[in-house]
């Protein structure tokens, strides 16, 4: 299948942080490293930036193809193909997770009553909805979305500094650190959400040619902005509810906002946080779907597209449902689990393993190419 | 000789043609050639062709046929009824030109040159449905205009099979055909003064005989909310073009945000005003989303009959409509107060988008939010958003993508976007659009 050259790079970095933030707003802040957590963000970001840097080094030494081509290229035509079909129930899995994730928020926060079915079944009625629009109208619309949500998150720092909820004492002092608690929660924050970034490669393929170089540079900003973001939020989430009690919440930064009261008349401001978290989850659904379907449909490409869709999408609903059975149980599957069982060699360890190859490649090709002179 | 009583000028016939044959001292050996040579009229047509000859008929020009000859002569005496040029009706300004275009496609066109007097100003002229045979021209600035844009619209237009065309709306209907969509692809205008402007900006003005409303493609989502005084008023510190974009925002939100606060989300509300807003919900019978459409409902049929009325009328319309309705209808239990001033505050910030079918277009959209937060609350108006803006992200207005500069992400033009930066920066830099993939494929 062939890419065509449709989007841009700025609307592509809008959905990138949209992406991150997704869920990692509601659930991957993990303050269990309490004092320390939003060093461990600065830190999870800068290993996010490396694990981008090896996608980013797959795709560009890889003919700018998607990941089914990379993965083929580099490991074999029958080795390659189950990689990637591996790598297409990952995305769905994915998809899945934070569509079970999403249900229970919107279940948690706004509509106490309503059956999970519907909320499940409405945000992917709209993701289907998005891809039968094309990816094209869904990363335009990130930049519109994408700048509304700026405007909100920047906003949250303003309020809960200024509304008198953050309390120093809390924080103080401020390098007081458990190194073995940091080393302990940094992988889980390196591959959630940073890790999940892979499925980016099935999306830069169809970047304008123009566009290509920039990649890394404008991803690079992107990260270093997103991760300063995170690690202010949990740093100002521990001020106001304090590192003991924080690593507690489910939600803690809805809890954080919820105290925040300006001027004794606007209350409640964590309507925004919900609107910012329902547009995050929302993209990060539809991203993994769209790389999961198209990811199949280079893969399998004898078999008819339209079922293909179909067909994932149907899988990506019924996943949601059977470990989802109590929002603890499926936190702890989540952030225990997941990251290392499935995260850890997906998004990691296999593209680190490409890289090496498609480097010894380059290395013999370059070789090659200089003996003769 | 033949002409139409109705649509041919008598004083032109009696002075130019008839006059100066009479005057012939001798009948001529060529009776053809001396008399084209005769006649004083400067567009002078040899006609062989019986159907031909009836359509010059139609056209308000007279018929000299001679005895013996196997062809006539056909002279321009046409003389279309006309309005005077008045001022622009439903696009007013308090600053700049004000002049409006007539019904009579010549004079618009020599309206707009009066504006470009430029030697690249092409005009193209197609004669579309069969029936009414109406002028249709394109008008474009060879030079700046992107020409694969062009040759799609100059399809498009060759390809409308109305058999009559009244009206440059018809027009504009047949060709944003393709797209299902409340948003319209097409700007219309009634200002030489806009059309100009959008020609040097490389678009493709479309006149219609007939029609006071001159077409413009294609047509951004962003053009609806620029209204020509943001060029004639000094740009410092300007901020009407963000209130206009600000009050469409709200005008679709308000009622849904109002519904899904009040049914699902009381404890966001602060409680004063939640405890008024109770208290008042007390002695109102209907349900709070059957008032609400109701009332919009009614909203709509106030303005639809108040476009219709004699002037004599409105003064005692507006006094019954507004304020014995909407006053007594609360005064008696019939609405909530609080849901009057949440639909009237909609319409009145409906009224601030200076494109008038662009306030109808979001009309549909306000009743499937409201729908939609009945539903599901807050959590629905996301919902509808996100698909919304992705219907918009999804349109292409002839090729070029709707929410262009803004998404895709263009840099340069984004100076004349939201805030209008200085004429200097804005004005001599030519503009470039970003195309669809369908002309992309197009070309190939």
């Amino acid at each position: 299948m062939e890419n065509k050259p449709i989007i841009g790079i700025i609307e592509t970095m809008f959905a990138m942080l949209l992406f991150l933030l997704g869920s990692s707003v509601i659930l991957g802040l993990n303050l269990t490293a309490e004092k320390a957590s939003w060093i461990v963000s600065l830190a999870a970001g800068g290993a996010g930036l490396l694990l981008f840097h090896i996608y980013v080094y797959l795709w560009k030494n890889n003919d700018y193809g998607n990941l089914a081509l990379i993965l083929k290229k580099n490991m074999g035509k029958f080795l390659g193909m189950a990689a990637s079909l591996l790598y297409v129930l990952y995305f769905a899995y994915l998809a899945s997770r934070v569509l079970a994730d999403f249900t229970m928020f919107i279940n948690s926060t706004l509509l106490y009553t309503m059956s999970p079915f519907f909320i499940k079944f409405s945000i992917f009625l709209v993701v289907a909805y998005t891809y039968v629009k094309g990816l094209e109208a869904f990363i335009r619309s990130a930049v519109i979305i994408g700048s509304v949500t700026l405007l909100f998150i920047l906003l949250i720092p303003i309020w809960i500094l200024i509304s008198g909820t953050f309390h120093w004492e809390y924080i103080d002092p401020i390098f007081d650190m458990d190194f073995n608690n940091i080393i302990k929660v940094l992988p889980t924050m390196v591959t959630f959400p940073f890790g999940e970034l892979i499925a980016f490669v099935m999306i830069f393929p169809y970047l304008n040619h123009e566009h290509r170089s920039a990649v890394s540079k404008n991803g690079n900003m992107m990260i270093i902005f997103f991760t300063i973001l995170l690690s202010l939020i949990s740093f100002l989430t521990i001020g106001v509810l304090h590192p003991e009690l924080a690593k507690n919440y489910t939600f803690p930064i809805i809890n954080a906002i919820e105290g925040v009261t300006l001027f004794d008349f606007i209350k409640r401001l964590d309507v925004f946080a919900v609107i910012i978290i329902i547009f995050g989850g929302y993209f990060k659904i539809a991203i993994f779907t769209f790389a999961s379907i198209n990811l199949a449909k280079t893969t399998m490409n004898k078999v008819k597209p339209k079922l293909l869709t179909v067909s994932i999408l149907m899988v990506i609903l019924l996943l949601s449902y059977p470990y989802a059975e109590n929002l603890s149980q499926h936190l702890e599957v989540g952030l225990k689990y997941v990251p290392l069982l499935i995260h850890l060699p997906l998004a990691i360890l296999l593209p680190i393993f490409i890289m090496f190859i498609t480097f010894v490649k380059k290395r013999r090709r370059n070789s090659r190419l200089s003996e003769p002179s | 000789m033949v002409y139409l009583d109705t649509i041919a000028d008598k004083k032109a016939i009696q002075e130019h043609i008839l006059g100066p044959i009479l005057k012939l001292d001798h009948w001529p050996k060529k009776p053809i050639q001396q008399i084209e040579n005769t006649i004083e009229i400067s567009k002078i047509k040899r006609i062989s062709d019986l159907g031909e000859a009836v359509n010059e008929l139609s056209n308000g020009n007279t018929l000299i046929f001679i005895d013996g000859a196997d062809s006539c002569i056909s002279a321009d005496t046409a003389d279309w009824k006309d309005r005077s040029l008045s001022p622009p009706q439903s696009q007013r300004v308090l600053k700049g030109p004000q002049i409006g275009f007539t019904e009579l496609a010549n004079n618009n066109i020599s309206l707009i040159k009066r504006f470009i007097k430029n030697n690249q100003l092409s005009i193209e002229d197609q004669t579309v449905g069969e029936e009414t045979s109406t002028g249709v021209f394109l008008l474009f600035l060879a030079d700046k205009t992107d020409h694969d844009i062009l040759n799609h619209v100059r399809n498009k237009v060759k390809s409308v099979h109305l058999k009559s065309i009244l009206d440059s709306s018809y027009i504009q209907e047949s060709i944003s055909e393709g797209q299902i969509t409340p948003f319209p692809l097409v700007l219309t205008t009634e200002r030489p003064d806009v059309v100009a402007g959008h020609l040097l900006e490389g678009k493709i003005a479309i006149v219609c005989d007939g029609s006071p409303d001159v077409l413009i493609v294609p047509a951004l989502f962003i053009q609806f909310f620029h209204s020509p005084e943001d060029y004639y008023e000094s740009s410092m510190f300007d901020f009407t073009r963000l209130i206009r974009i600000l009050s469409f925002v709200t005008s679709i939100f308000l009622i849904p945000f109002y519904i899904a606060f009040v049914l699902f989300h009381q404890e966001l509300i602060p409680s004063e005003l939640l405890v008024s807003l109770a208290a008042q919900r007390q002695i109102v019978p209907l349900p709070l989303v059957i008032e609400v459409i109701l009332l919009m409902v009614i909203f709509e049929v106030l303005l639809e009959s108040s476009i219709r009325l004699p002037t004599g009328i409105m003064l005692a319309f507006s006094i019954i409509g507004t304020i014995i309705l909407g006053q007594s209808a609360a005064e008696a239990g019939i609405v909530q107060l609080s849901t009057l001033v949440v639909i009237s505050a909609t319409y009145v910030l409906n009224f601030a988008i200076p494109v008038h079918p662009f306030g109808n277009a979001i009309k549909g959209i306000r009743y499937i939010l409201v729908f939609l937060a009945s539903t599901f609350g807050l959590y629905g108006i996301i919902l509808g958003t996100i698909v919304l803006v992705n219907h918009l992200a999804s349109l292409n207005s002839f090729g070029v993508p709707y929410l262009s500069p803004i998404s895709p992400v263009k840099k340069a033009d984004l100076k004349d976007t939201f805030i209008r930066f200085s004429l200097k920066k804005i004005i001599n830099s030519t503009k470039r659009y970003d195309k669809d993939d369908l002309l992309k494929n197009s070309r190939k």
